[in-house]
């Protein structure tokens, strides 16, 4: 389980977070929704270390990682994995060697295992045979699907999903959003996704969170959100032009 | 009011100076310290030692031929009236090893590795992918910095060594064989001439393996710092080369000045 209390976060004398308290329960998929520039990746990226909050606290079960050494963080994120909003794969591996990294450098796997386990992701994701081919001949849809292979390759705890369907067209940002729901059912993973798309929280969603201006200023049930802030979903959709 | 803001973008200027210079400092600390974690990356290490090695050695040649006929040409052209043949060969050998390969061929390699190491870290800066390393336990500094310093510090003096023997080599043949301004013979005697090992070393270990250093460090110092899109990689890039270059042009002078 991961909690956050309290968290304050500030870019150059504004406020970018501020007192955000939120519960992501252990094998549910948790959407914070809000439009962009509200903080939503900032928060996200708090949540693995990437960025110090100036107060508040993040539990990772019961160990707060705002405050862990250099050291324990790099062993407390290997129960994490990442899904950046432009997949973040390095464009000097190819689709095999991106995958098969964090196996390569934090386990004594056999290549032949290293290889089989990458072929499976792969085959998860829906990707199969695209082994040789680097980022660069990936497009867009596959770029996110190949970043989620990489991070399920690892078996973490947690997946955080950075903005997981914007710039796909509809065919493969349902794509991906079956694919989040899926490995949450086959491997129990605890999901955190930030978007701002609407159909992605009514697919994915058990726990809805949304965020404006820095504050969660609802957490609940997505049946509730849909209930009690329609209008703000109305004008989150018109916001994009969707 | 011009003066008051001229004088506070001067004092900024001065506070980012500063604010870089500890950064640096930093960076250096952080590779210093990733050094014993070099067999966890070891494959990296391996990598780059090998990328520098062949992506360089093409032009390396090129150069280090070129200096050698240069030298041989101006030399012969400045001296052989007025001294003895053998020692224009003296002045050619030695001024080759110890000033002209070294600094030359670091000044271009400053461009070719410094400016493509800025770029490419730069570019993995602003697509999230030195992020991405982290989220996989990795740690940039010694998946990314450590191994190209230590690539860069070892195999400038190697590819040194190779530029002085193929400087040297294209000399004597430029000088014996197509000029005929002197033997074989007196060409070797004037290379052996007040011959100092210590010469040999400096130009060909201390020298580059500064001048090394300073390229990769450099060049991977600028592209971490890269903000922005493709404008940041471009800005880090130019930094990286004009910093390394005008380093290696001062540090030229007081290495000469402190240790010959």
């Amino acid at each position: 389980m991961i909690e956050i209390r309290d968290l304050w976060k500030r870019f150059e004398n504004k406020d970018v977070l501020k007192g955000i308290n939120l519960t992501i329960e252990d094998g549910k998929t948790t959407v914070i929704l809000g439009p962009s520039g509200q903080g939503k990746t900032v928060l996200l990226k708090n949540i693995v270390g990437l960025i110090k909050p100036e107060r508040g606290s993040i539990l990772v079960d019961g160990e707060d990682i705002t405050k862990v050494s250099r050291r324990r963080l790099f062993e407390l994120r290997k129960k994490f994995a990442f899904v950046f909003q432009g997949g973040a794969l390095f464009d000097f591996l190819t689709v095999r060697e991106n995958i098969a990294l964090f196996l390569r450098m934090h386990t004594k796997m056999k290549e032949e295992e290293i290889e089989k386990r990458v072929k499976e992701a792969l085959k998860v994701v829906g990707l199969s045979g695209t082994e040789e081919l680097y980022p660069e001949e990936l497009s867009g849809g596959m770029k996110k699907r190949v970043a989620i292979a990489r991070a399920i390759v690892s078996s973490p705890k947690y997946i955080l999903y950075d903005e997981p369907t914007t710039g796909l067209d509809r065919t493969n940002a349902k794509a991906v959003n079956n694919l989040i729901n899926r490995l949450k059912e086959k491997y129990g993973v605890t999901s955190v996704v930030v978007t701002h798309d609407i159909e992605c929280m009514e697919t994915v969603a058990d726990k809805v969170a949304l965020l404006k201006e820095g504050k969660m200023f609802f957490v609940g049930k997505k049946e509730e959100v849909e209930e009690k802030y329609l209008d703000y979903l109305y004008k989150l959709e018109e916001s994009y032009g969707i | 009011m011009a003066k008051q803001s001229f004088i506070i973008s001067l004092g900024n200027r001065g506070i980012n100076f500063f604010v870089s210079i500890y950064e640096a400092a930093v960076l250096f600390v952080q590779t210093l310290l990733q050094l014993p974690r070099i067999y966890f990356y070891r494959r990296q290490v391996i990598e780059q030692f090998y990328s520098l090695t062949v992506s360089t050695l093409p032009v390396t040649s090129l150069i280090a031929i070129f200096i050698g006929l240069g030298s041989t040409v101006q030399g012969t052209y400045q001296t052989s009236a007025l001294t003895p043949r053998y020692f224009t060969a003296n002045v050619i050998f030695k001024s080759t090893i110890i000033e002209l390969t070294p600094i030359v061929l670091s000044l271009v390699l400053a461009g070719k590795i410094g400016g493509s190491l800025a770029a490419e870290i730069g570019s993995m800066k602003v697509s999230e992918q030195i992020d991405a390393l982290e989220t996989l336990s990795l740690d940039p500094v010694g998946f990314l910095v450590m191994p190209r310093v230590l690539a860069g510090t070892v195999m400038l003096p190697v590819m040194t060594i190779f530029a002085n023997f193929l400087a040297i080599f294209s000399s004597f043949l430029m000088s014996t064989a197509i000029l005929h301004w002197i033997s074989p013979g007196e060409y070797v005697s004037g290379m052996k001439m007040g011959f100092k090992a210590f010469e040999l070393y400096f130009g060909n270990f201390i020298k580059p393996s500064i001048f090394g250093f300073i390229i990769a460090f450099s060049g991977s110092f600028f592209g971490l710092r890269t903000k922005g899109g493709a404008k940041g990689v471009g800005i880090s890039s130019t930094t990286s080369v004009v910093v390394s270059a005008v380093l290696i042009v001062i540090l030229d002078y007081f290495l000469g000045e402190l240790l010959l």
